[in-house]
């Protein structure tokens, strides 16, 4: 098998593992816990865990310039959220 | 955000069996822009087993017992269920366009730390109680792990793999839920979430072919 499908399955079934324990373990919060609350820490700490993950393994000139970016790539990012 | 705003209203207008299944069908989008603007190709197989698990995940969504109350009108919900699908669409397929062109790293940190500047400025302007509930704060720490850390999978996937095949088996997610059910809640299986498992089961094996 190629790479490219190999790592997509791979992390595919990674990202399924995350998801379905997190939306389990979710779904007991959010019977004993304000929904709004509980996701103001879950995005804070996760943008926590992203910006260490960050850190360690990316200089941060890398982060955005794995080619020129233009002013609409930034913009996409934003709309993002 | 916006996706997790209009399905929170979804669950609170409508049914949680109405709104769900809608939703998990946002890797459907995404499959549309990995064909046509990454120019990905799934083969035959890829495509079937593709189905198999949008469709198993729907069906392994549905409470039947639910559904049947409102037969023949409208349900509640259906309409958040369709902008959530959307926007979550659109989420992940910006991850994996951008990815292309910057580190995934990027528009994952850009959003998750917006998201948590907006509900906090919300918050703070409604007055809310925004303190860390410490007596369910190990959960929370292993909710929000495991979440980053699925997160973290699908950037990493989307930039070096095929966003058509791995957004339908990252969406597969309720696989995962209804098994934990079963063998932690003791809860016993509905006869649809048994036939979506196994679409669900087939579809990744055919993916992986």
């Amino acid at each position: 098998m190629e790479t490219a499908p190999l790592v997509s399955i791979l992390a595919g079934l990674a990202a399924m593992l995350g998801y379905g324990v997190s939306d389990f373990l979710g779904s007991i919060l959010s019977k004993r816990e304000d929904p709004i609350r509980l996701n103001i820490w879950y995005f804070a700490l996760s943008a926590a865990i992203l910006a260490v993950v960050a850190a360690i393994f990316y200089d941060p000139s890398q982060l955005i310039t794995k080619k020129p970016l233009s002013l609409s790539s930034h913009l996409y990012s934003a709309c993002l959220v | 955000m916006l996706g997790l705003v209009f399905f929170i209203k979804g669950l609170r207008a409508g049914r949680m069996s109405i709104v769900i299944p809608i939703a998990s069908t946002f890797s459907i989008i995404l499959i549309v822009i990995g064909v046509l603007f990454l120019a990905e190709a799934p083969t035959s197989i890829q495509y079937i087993g593709i189905a198999f698990a949008i469709i198993g995940t729907a069906i392994a969504s549905v409470d039947f017992r639910q559904f049947s109350i409102s037969r023949g009108v409208l349900l509640p919900g259906v309409g958040y269920g369709i902008l959530t699908m959307l926007m979550w669409g659109f989420f992940y397929s910006g991850i994996g366009v951008l990815s292309k062109s910057m580190s995934w790293l990027y528009p994952i940190l850009i959003s998750t730390a917006g998201s948590a500047a907006i509900l906090l400025i919300f918050s703070v302007i409604k007055r809310r109680d925004i303190a860390l509930p410490l007596h369910s704060g190990r959960i929370i720490i292993f909710w929000v792990v495991l979440g980053t850390a699925a997160l973290i999978s699908y950037g990493f996937g989307a930039d070096y793999g095929n966003v058509s095949l791995l957004s339908p088996i990252a969406a597969s997610s309720v696989l995962v839920s209804v098994i934990l059910g079963i063998f932690v809640l003791k809860e016993k299986p509905e006869p649809n979430q048994l036939i979506g498992i196994a679409l669900i089961i087939s579809g990744i094996i055919m993916i992986a072919i």
